[in-house]
């Protein structure tokens, strides 16, 4: 996204040396204000519903009954975090996700790249095809596969575990990969490719010294926005996870308030709840202009 | 010899074709190709899941038809899409727009977008607390401001309400991707445009209502199917906030094929419900695609 900001009106940028200097930005208006408004009342609903849930994980659960809603913890219990993180086996969930999400985007994205090539770059009979075996995979929503793909865990002694995830979160991934990667593909320059191949590189090492560099990042940008979607993948884990020893964030989190429920341990089940928001969006507040560009290109030419 | 330097490279490259194809072909092939055309076999028959599927024909289909409770949450999902629709799209379509050339607008854009990078089941959970009457933090501002009646509402827990929650808890969670869609489809409009229309005159809501929205209405149709598409998946909140409850007033097509599934173990009857669900997607998708192909036959 380019910045909003530097954006002057075109008549200041004509350049009129007259003796009053031509105002700069148009008067206060009722609408802006209203606009303003409207985006401060909404961005604060948002912020104190974080704030919060934060100050809940601070308290002690009969602080939490007895006290108001938005009253400070009086003394706060960073306990709780250490609680939830071992005692609540959020370091499980935590874990099992990132081993989830990272084997399953890595291998994903590597599998798709080398399709991507082929696909974009070599002729070969019935390449339509299977162009469009992939390009289907685009508009099989979860509930199509999940019935057979049950049973086929099941067959194949993966059913609860997190192996058998990934693997079907690799192959989730990979029509939207290939989609993305191989229109960039088929931007990219021929020449480099060529000279590689005149200096007798392999096709194989022209693919991986000459060829991966330049779309790195493309790359970056699949692998970013499949980790968004991974990471926070509730449908498959749900039905796929039943041991909670082996339940990702979104799952396990769901068993946690179902507990809480009856234990009314809600501080921990709060701080745990902090706990699973600050890595996401730390990486967010970092990658966010990658995210919300890629998603737009994913959406909006799909 | 320089003719045959593409045909060497072009021969080189066709050994990769099989090596490179193979391993995303056989893992999409056997984890996503496979169990979707299966499922259109399950659908014809009656299984338990323990002992081999019966031949049934068509009777999956026949008692979808008759079967109450698979239509009123068909009604239920239209509900929560179309609900879902006039608060998501007024909403992202406004934050799109006005963020556009504010000071603070990448400030609003990177608040609002924030809530995308929770998951799912942590923005659902949160408004649920959020909402609790025993100790949510909503009703405490309520009473603050004098609504003592809304605030002694069990929001989640009354038929009437725990939709719209599930609604409001979804587009915030969503609103931020929706904001950047209508952002970039807005500045598309050229600016010359916007900026003779300004210089005439007109308030910027005239400028939105009569230069931008009709260049927009194009990229808008697309993406109201593009939500309904979203819509008609719809699970993830419904299960963590009310699980298809009060008195099955939020159970949505997903929520009750999960049931179906894997709690009844009617995995035919689950098949069935998947197929129609696909259909309806299948034909959302191929209006889209029609819709954009004649849009760019216009320009």
């Amino acid at each position: 996204m380019t910045t909003p900001t530097a954006t002057p009106p075109a008549v200041a940028a004509a350049p009129p040396p007259a003796p009053s200097p031509p105002r700069r930005r148009p008067p206060v208006r009722p609408g802006r204000m209203l606009s303003h408004l409207a985006l401060v009342s909404y961005c604060l609903t948002s912020v104190s519903a974080f704030v919060w849930c934060v100050m809940v994980s601070l308290k002690t659960n009969p602080e939490f009954f007895s006290s108001s809603p938005w009253s400070l913890p009086q003394d706060p219990q960073f306990g709780n975090y250490a609680e939830a993180w071992n005692g609540a086996q959020i370091s499980r969930f935590f874990l099992n996700s990132l081993y989830v999400t990272v084997t399953s985007v890595g291998v994903s994205l590597l599998f798709a790249v080398m399709a991507a090539y082929v696909l974009a770059r070599v002729d070969f009979p019935g390449k339509s095809v299977v162009r469009l075996v992939f390009l289907s995979g685009l508009m099989m929503p979860a509930f199509l596969v999940i019935v057979p793909l049950y049973f086929l865990l099941r067959n194949l002694g993966l059913l609860g575990s997190l192996h058998g995830l990934v693997l079907v979160y690799i192959a989730t991934q990979i029509p939207f990969s290939i989609y993305l990667l191989s229109s960039f593909f088929q931007s990219l320059p021929k020449e480099l490719e060529e000279a590689a191949c005149m200096d007798g590189a392999s096709p194989t090492r022209t693919f991986f010294s000459v060829v991966l560099p330049q779309v790195s990042p493309a790359v970056a940008s699949v692998a970013l926005l499949n980790t968004l979607t991974i990471w926070n993948e509730f449908f498959f884990a749900l039905v796929f996870l039943t041991d909670p020893q082996q339940q990702t964030i979104p799952v396990g989190l769901l068993g946690l308030s179902v507990n809480a429920q009856y234990s009314a341990n809600w501080v921990q089940l709060f701080a745990g709840l902090v706990i699973t928001m600050i890595p996401m969006l730390i990486l967010f507040a970092f990658a966010q202009d990658r995210i919300a560009r890629g998603v737009s290109v994913g959406a909006l030419k799909g | 010899m320089p003719r045959s330097r593409p045909n060497l490279l072009e021969r080189q490259r066709r050994r990769l074709v099989v090596p490179f194809l193979l391993p995303a072909l056989v893992l999409y092939a056997l984890f996503m190709l496979y169990p979707a055309v299966t499922t259109f076999y399950v659908a014809l028959t009656k299984w338990d899941g323990v002992n081999a599927p019966e031949w049934a024909g068509a009777a999956n289909f026949t008692r979808l038809t008759e079967d109450s409770l698979f239509s009123s949450t068909i009604t239920h999902t239209i509900v929560f899409t179309v609900l879902g629709a006039l608060v998501l799209f007024p909403g992202a379509m406004f934050f799109g727009y006005v963020t556009q050339r504010m000071r603070l607008g990448r400030v609003y854009r990177f608040l609002i977008l924030a809530p995308v990078a929770l998951s799912v089941t942590t923005a659902a959970l949160l408004w649920k607390f959020l909402v609790d009457p025993n100790f949510g933090a909503v009703q405490s501002v309520l009473r603050a401001i004098g609504l003592d009646s809304l605030a002694s509402v069990e929001l989640l827990g009354r038929p009437s309400t725990a939709m719209l929650m599930v609604v409001l808890a979804t587009v915030w969670h969503g609103i931020g991707l929706w904001m950047m869609f209508f952002a970039a489809a807005a500045e598309r409009v050229p600016a010359e445009l916007k900026e003779a229309a300004t210089l005439d005159g007109a308030s910027s809501f005239q400028v939105f209502r009569h230069v931008v929205w009709p260049l927009m209405w194009e990229v808008t149709r697309t993406l109201l199917i593009l939500w309904m598409i979203q819509g008609l998946q719809t699970f993830a909140f419904i299960i963590a906030m009310t699980n298809g409850g009060p008195l099955r007033a939020t159970e949505v097509i997903g929520t009750y094929l999960y049931k179906v599934a894997f709690a009844s173990s009617e995995f035919g009857y689950a098949a069935a419900i998947a197929v129609v669900l696909f259909a309806a997607i299948l034909v959302l998708t191929l209006l889209s695609q029609r819709l954009t192909r004649r849009e760019s036959e216009q320009y």
